[in-house]
Parts: C-alpha cells; structure tokens; sequence
C-alpha cells in the first residue's frame, strides 16, 4: 500500500510538472542551434568539395583519355600547338642520289610510301618502298655544298613529321640487286609519317617486290593506297600550305636552291624539333646493306599475331561485409553498435585497355538499420498496454559505375585502384508495425492507428528523391588471376554517400572489404 | 476558376496556428523556434528535470530534444482529433533524449544497477504531504538508473519489459530496481517531511 501511494504521489507531483521560463536558456538553446548550423554548413562545403575533386577527376580523365594523351606519341591533331615555329639556319647538307634519295627524316623519296593507319596511339612506323626506288645512296656532309631544289616528289607534311616513329638499327631496306642500298641508323631517328606521295607518271615500279620496313615499334599496318599520282609542276602551288612542305632533295640542284626552298615552301615552320635531329642525322651515314636479315612483315599478317588474345568483357560476382559508419537514417532507422552489412553484387567489366578498365552492374545491400526506439511509439501512461515491435533492416538496391585503374600487373598478379559512384535505392522503407496481439493499434496520445516508417511516408507521397541516394566510392585491390580467363580479387572499399537519404538527408557511408571473381569472356 | 481560387483561400484561412509555427519551424524560422521553445518549456523542462539530478544536465536534455524537434518537425503529422498531439510528440523526443542521456551517463560512471545501495524499506511515514518540488528533489536525489525506471515506469507508465528493451537490460532488473527505487524514495520524502 505504502508503495502505492509513493507510485501515486510522484504520479500527481510530476506528471504535469511545469518550471517557468528562463530567457536565459533560449539564449543557451540559439547558441546550440547556431552551432549546430555552422557544424552542418562544414559537413556540407566539406561534401561539395569532395563532389568538385570527383567532378574534376571524372572531366580530366575523359578529357585526358579522349585525347589520347595516354599514348607516348604527340597526336598529330594536337602537334602544331605543341610546337612553337622557328626558322632553321644553318642548314648545310649535301646529298647525293643516285636514283633515288632518302631524306633526313627516313622519307624515300620517289618510293611508294605508305602510312600505316594509327591504331593504339601509334603512328605508322611503316615505309613501303619498292625495290627500284629503294636504291639509295646517301651521302652527308656539314659543308655548304647544300643541293636541294623543291619539287613535288616528296611530300612531307609537318603534322606528320614529328610523330615519333623510328627506325631501329637493323632496319634494312631491300632493293632489286640494281643499286647498292646500306643503312646505318646509329641513333633511333623520328621517321614523320608520310602523306600519300603521288606517283611520278613514267615511274618504274614492281609491286611484286614491294617489301615492307619494321621498325622497332610493333605496330605493323597494311599501307592505304596511294592517291593518284600529280604533275610535277603542281607541287609548286599547293605544297606551302598549312605547314606543309613539299621538297624533293635533287642531286641536279643548284647552291641556290636551300633559299628557294626556303622561300618557296615555308620551311620556317617546320619545328625545332626537327633542326636538331636534322642535323643529328645528317652525322651519320646510313649504308643499307641488302645481305642483312630483312625484317618483313606481309600485308596480311594480323595484328596480333603471336599474343595472348586481349579479352575486354568479363563478368564479376561479389560479396562484402559493410561496417556502417553512420549509426542512424532518419528518425526512424538506426544501425547498432556495430553494424555490419551485406552485399551482394554481380557486375560487367569493360576492359579499354591494359590499364584501364570501366565496370558496373547491381548489388543488393542490406545496411542492418532497424527500426529505433525513437520512432516505436509507446503509449504513455498506460502501462498496461502490451506492444510488440516489428524490427525490421534496410535493404538497398545499388548500381555502381567505376574505373579501374593498374598499378602493378604481371602474368598472376595485379594491384589496382578504383574510384567511382554508387547510387542506392531503399527496396523496403516501407514497414509497418502493429500491436503484437491485433491488427491496429490505438494509442492515447500521439498515434493513430497503424501506421508506417516516415521513409514509407514519403514514398508513399511520391517524393522518390528522398528514397535514393548517392555515394562517391574508393578502393584499393588486390587480384588473383588463374588461367586465360579468370580472376578473383579481394579489395576494400570507403563509401562516402554525398547525397543524403530520407528527409533528414542522412547520408550513409561504408567500408566494406569486397571479395570476388572475375570471368572474362 | 473562381471556385478554385476560393477552394485554396478558404483552405490557406483554415491553417491552425500550430500549423503556421510548424511550417515556420520547418523552414528554420527563429521567431518560430523561439515561439515553439517558450510556449512549451515549462512543461517539458520539467520532463527534462524528473529525468536528472540538477537543472544543468535537465537542461542538457532539454536542449537535445529541442535540436532533434527542430531538425525533424516536418515529419510531425497532426493526429487530428488529439488536442496536444505535438506536445506529446515532442515530449516523447525528450523523454527519448533522456533515456540517451541515461545512457551515455551510465557509460560515463560504468555504473552497475545491480550493485546499487540496499534500501531499507521499513521506516517512515508522513511523506504523503510533500509537496511536488519536494517529490522532484527526492528523485533527483536518485541514481540515474532508479530515476530513469522510476519515471519510466510511474511517470510515462511504460511496462517493465518495454523499460527493459528501452534502457537495454533485462526485465528482471527492471523490476528489482524499481522495489529499491521506491524504498528509497520512501527513505528521502520521509525525511524530507520530518
């Protein structure tokens, strides 16, 4: 009885307590809400910085690859911009030809040059060269002896010219058994692509004996055909333009002809890279001796030939445990002291190229919120009244889109980096709870009836934005491979959700240690 | 069209003045937070003072709910026939931030409530006639886990098991604790009347 009335005592005492107001304390309640402010505002320039680093990354990795940068070759859309114009002086060359002339940048004259097509980033480090005209003797001294007079049978373009292809010390040139061809390259030379020549009209040629030069660059390409071939005099018109220069290294010119070279084609503009490795090779004697191996490549010998076949598609299935990071979502979901999810995610990846690589696909996590006592509304002051409570978790659905980058790669092994976004979507925010015993609830003060989480609220009014939310993804990995086609991997990853979820805009984020597996296709 | 326009007026002039704070509220109105805190502090601040020892730590509950009320009123929905369904509402927050509080001040002081003091329970009487502020002091003078189950249970009127998954232990202690949260109640209201 006594214990009865102390229950009933502190119930009429303190039930409807009341302590008048204090200015003082609203004073201390703005103080805590202004800093609670400028602690949002931090989270929140700190997330859109985050967001302008990914943005930026993401615009200059596409800018960077579209570009082919990734290439070591200049792109000869891009050279000209790179390149300042400087005159070339002193320019003392002589050389003699005796049917045909090879001119300093590894250009046979009169020779069916041909380009290789650029694939890779590569350009073509091809010159096809019939065998009459492959008869080169080359001579070069420093005197003023310059010889050069400007027709049309070489036609070099300056865009061309500084693509980086070389021409490799055991690079041979064969010819028809007519003139004695040597070639004696000391240093790795940039040979500039060549544009289509055409062909002087009279020319003998002999497609039979056509040979091909490889150089030490792999790439080897079937040569395009050669336009029609134009008159000589023609070259004196239209050979000046956009950097372009058409010269043709005669023995039978005249000291005169380096000026009228010079004034006739714009040679100004050719860059400097060129003078310095003009005069690099004008040092060296280029004998072309037919009795060495000829490295020859037929037209039709594909590409790959000899490799491993590049698979760029695979298929990926993962797992990972998820430690959550963020202990609530909304009022209604919070996660336990320590939350560790699940996903489970199958996956596409795209291989561009050994480096790079793009993957996507769909995961299902499940975050381990649950319903938090915050949003169980209890009946007050009616003990009596029993409710049972239906815990319930989160469950996601998640489509990520990453890059995969290489750090280090061999025949077994692999360690990549990855960078991404996540974009996640609550399968099941809508929960319903009721009173263990019946179907609908009544409470006395605050609820209704039956009722369902604030995320099924606003699902349920339509707002899908407040159901999803993004995440900007990290990782490292470590991968396994075994046999042609397989991988497995395992790989940690930080989930950092930068748009929130739910009206409260809570953002989620995760660490999870994903393992998995690689078929490629 | 003109009914349309005389729809949304009559429907604008029907909002409850409670319902213009609430907005206000949501869009982080200050006039209407500070209107929110003085119309219903006194009522709460007393929840907050039967939930701990001095005015410092109550009004450190105080202040939680209030941040929580404030970021999350959007989501209060108004239960229609319920007069004082927001006051409930937000005083079910700051019972919840108390029941936080307890906890964090439970792991503070790694205090076990199964180790708490012996009460005698045989003594006094008279302790009938206190007066409220005599009954709040008493439970003030509580440990944390003898108020917090007090109020929980005398106060709030939850069930023991409901006290037990709130607080986070079993429903046994519950039940013990309370026994000896009355008996000392008992001991202090005795000798407050003597």
């Amino acid at each position: 009885m006594k214990e009865n009335l102390i229950d009933k005592l502190a119930k009429e005492a303190l039930t409807d307590y009341k302590i008048p107001f204090k200015p003082a304390h609203w004073k201390l309640m703005e103080a805590k809400l202004k800093q609670h402010k400028a602690q949002h505002q931090q989270s929140v320039y700190f997330i859109k910085g985050v967001e302008f680093l990914l943005m930026s990354a993401t615009v200059w990795t596409l800018f960077y690859y579209a570009n082919g940068a990734f290439s070591s070759q200049l792109s000869p859309a891009t050279e000209p911009a790179l390149l300042p114009n400087i005159p070339i002086k002193n320019l003392n060359t002589t050389i003699d030809k005796t049917t045909n002339v090879a001119n300093k940048n590894g250009i046979i004259n009169g020779s069916k040059d041909k380009i290789a097509p650029k694939k890779h980033g590569y350009a073509a480090p091809i010159a096809a060269i019939s065998a009459e005209e492959a008869a080169v003797e080359y001579k070069s001294t420093t005197t003023k002896n310059t010889t050069i007079a400007p027709t049309n049978n070489i036609k070099s373009s300056v865009k061309n010219s500084v693509s980086l292809t070389t021409i490799s010390s055991n690079a041979a040139i064969k010819n028809d058994g007519k003139n004695k061809v040597e070639t004696e390259a000391k240093t790795m030379l940039p040979l500039p692509s060549i544009a289509p020549k055409p062909k002087a009209a009279g020319t003998p040629s002999n497609a039979a004996e056509q040979l091909i030069i490889a150089p030490a660059a792999p790439v080897i390409h079937e040569a395009p055909p050669l336009p029609p071939a134009s008159p000589p005099s023609a070259a004196n018109t239209d050979g000046a333009q956009n950097n372009d220069v058409n010269a043709n290294l005669n023995s039978n010119s005249t000291d005169n002809s380096n000026n009228n070279l010079q004034n006739q084609y714009n040679i100004e503009k050719i860059p400097t890279l060129i003078p310095s490795l003009l005069e690099q090779f004008i040092d060296t004697k280029l004998p072309i001796n037919t009795a060495m191996p000829v490295a020859v490549l037929g037209s039709e010998q594909p590409y790959d030939a000899g490799k491993a076949r590049f698979r760029r598609w695979g298929l990926q299935l993962n797992l990972s445990p998820d430690y959550i990071l963020v202990k609530q979502v909304g009022r209604d979901f919070e996660a336990r002291q320590l939350a560790v999810g699940r996903s489970l995610g199958l996956g596409v990846v795209y291989r561009a190229n050994h480096t790079l690589s793009f993957r996507s696909g769909v995961r299902l996590s499940q975050k381990d919120y649950t319903t938090s006592s915050d949003f169980v509304q209890r009946p007050i002051a009616i003990a009596s009244t029993r409710e049972a409570v239906l815990r319930s978790q989160l469950l996601f659905s998640e489509i990520p889109l990453e890059i995969v980058g290489n750090i280090f790669q061999n025949n077994d092994f692999q360690i990549y980096a990855t960078a991404g976004t996540s974009w996640y979507y609550v399968l099941n925010g809508a929960y319903q709870w009721r009173d263990g015993s019946k179907t609908t609830y009544t409470a006395t003060n605050t609820v209704a009836a039956m009722q369902d989480l604030s995320l099924a609220k606003a699902e349920q009014s339509g707002n899908f934005a407040l159901n999803n939310y993004w995440s900007a993804n990290i990782g490292a990995g470590f991968a396994y491979r075994f046999g042609k086609r397989g991988s497995i991997f395992v790989e940690p990853t930080y989930r950092y959700g930068f748009k929130g979820l739910g009206l409260r805009n809570d953002k989620i984020n995760t660490c999870s240690l994903v393992f998995g597996g690689t078929y490629y296709l | 069209m003109l009914n349309l326009v005389l729809n949304s007026t009559q429907k604008a002039s029907t909002l409850t003045e409670e319902e213009v704070l609430i907005a206000a509220c949501s869009r982080q109105e200050s006039w209407a937070q500070r209107r929110l805190y003085e119309a219903n502090y006194s009522r709460l601040m007393g929840v907050a003072m039967r939930y701990s020892s001095n005015q410092n730590d109550a009004l450190d509950i105080l202040h939680d709910g209030y941040l929580k009320i404030y970021m999350n009123i959007h989501k209060y929905q108004n239960h229609s026939n319920l007069n004082d369904s927001l006051f409930s509402w937000m005083r079910r927050i700051i019972v919840n931030s108390a029941i936080d509080f307890y906890r964090k001040e439970i792991r503070q002081r790694a205090e076990d409530i199964e180790v708490a003091q012996d009460i005698n329970s045989d003594d006094a009487d008279g302790y009938d006639k206190c007066k409220a502020e005599d009954v709040l002091t008493a439970i003030q003078e509580l440990s944390p886990s003898y108020r917090t189950i007090f109020n929980l249970h005398i106060v709030e009127g939850f069930s023991h098991k409901e006290i037990a998954d709130m607080v986070g232990i079993a429903e046994s202690t519950v039940r013990a604790n309370m026994v000896k949260a009355r008996a000392r109640m008992k001991i202090i209201l005795t000798k407050t009347a003597v």
